[in-house]
């Protein structure tokens, strides 16, 4: 991916959780999208903007840590519901 | 015969892109803002109601407008980056002063957004919601700040591996936002 639609993949992405959770999506379901959309944002900037997408052992390493944090954060979200 | 010319893939650290020590940082940095926003979380079980309703007095659209400005400050990093590395240093100079100004515009804004809430009356003490928004979001500025003078340091010294690794370090203050936005204005 280059970067400028890496830039275009995160700016539609960023507008699309402001959209969602400024029309009153809320609960559970509307929590758990916003964090996915956030998680792929952040493989967007570490595989793209930090380059992990051309050392690709380094890049499963970060996906991994990063996949456990956000399942973390996911699992905390619930349980506050 | 072996092709003396051919070289084999990097492996191991030296497949990392950029600089080592700029990837310590940047996975210390990720572990300080990781913790904090995961304490977050955890101390928002305790009170759910009373975070929903801190939460309330965040203005979401303007978080989500400078979420756009981070990452198309980003994004033009990254382009200093390539200018760079086809040897084009008035190009970087101009991507890496646009990059640095759009990091003025977010800092406006935050600082707009903090003197709305100082108008509202909030501060720390006001619930623990807002100890968390002052501490997770006043360490980041900090860093956004850190990052407009890296860029201006490498805006004066312009080497390919220089952007590179004032690029990583605005990078990651990037990473650091696009997860902290949804967690702090939008859960």
């Amino acid at each position: 991916m280059s970067v400028t639609n890496a830039w275009l993949t995160l700016i539609a992405l960023s507008i699309g959780s402001t959209i969602l959770a400024h029309f009153g999506a809320a609960g559970i379901f509307a929590s758990l999208a916003i964090l996915t959309l956030a998680w792929i944002k952040a493989q967007v900037i570490l595989r793209v903007y930090l380059g992990l997408q051309n050392a690709p052992s380094w890049g499963r390493g970060f996906g991994m840590v990063l996949a456990i944090y956000m399942i973390g954060i996911m699992g905390l979200a619930v349980a506050a519901s | 015969m072996k092709d003396a010319t051919k070289q084999t893939p990097a492996e191991g650290i030296d497949a990392l892109p950029g600089d080592l020590m700029m990837w310590i940082l940047i996975v210390s940095e990720l572990l300080v803002f990781g913790a904090g926003l995961a304490a977050f979380m955890g101390v928002r079980l305790t009170d759910p109601a009373g975070f929903s309703e801190a939460q309330t007095h965040l203005n979401a659209t303007t978080a989500g407008i400078n979420t756009v400005v981070l990452v198309t400050s980003g994004w033009l990093a990254a382009l200093a980056v390539q200018a760079s590395e086809m040897g084009n240093i008035l190009r970087t100079r101009l991507f890496l002063a646009a990059a640095s100004i759009l990091g003025v515009v977010f800092l406006v804004i935050k600082g707009a957004e903090y003197a709305d809430k100082s108008a509202q009356g909030i501060d720390f003490e006001t619930h623990s919601f807002f100890l968390f928004y002052y501490m997770l979001t006043g360490f980041h500025a900090m860093h956004v700040i850190a990052g407009i003078v890296i860029l201006a340091l490498v805006s004066w010294k312009v080497t390919p591996r220089n952007t590179e690794v004032g690029a990583a370090f605005w990078h990651m203050v990037d990473l650091v936002w696009v997860l902290l936005f949804p967690i702090m204005y939008l859960l």
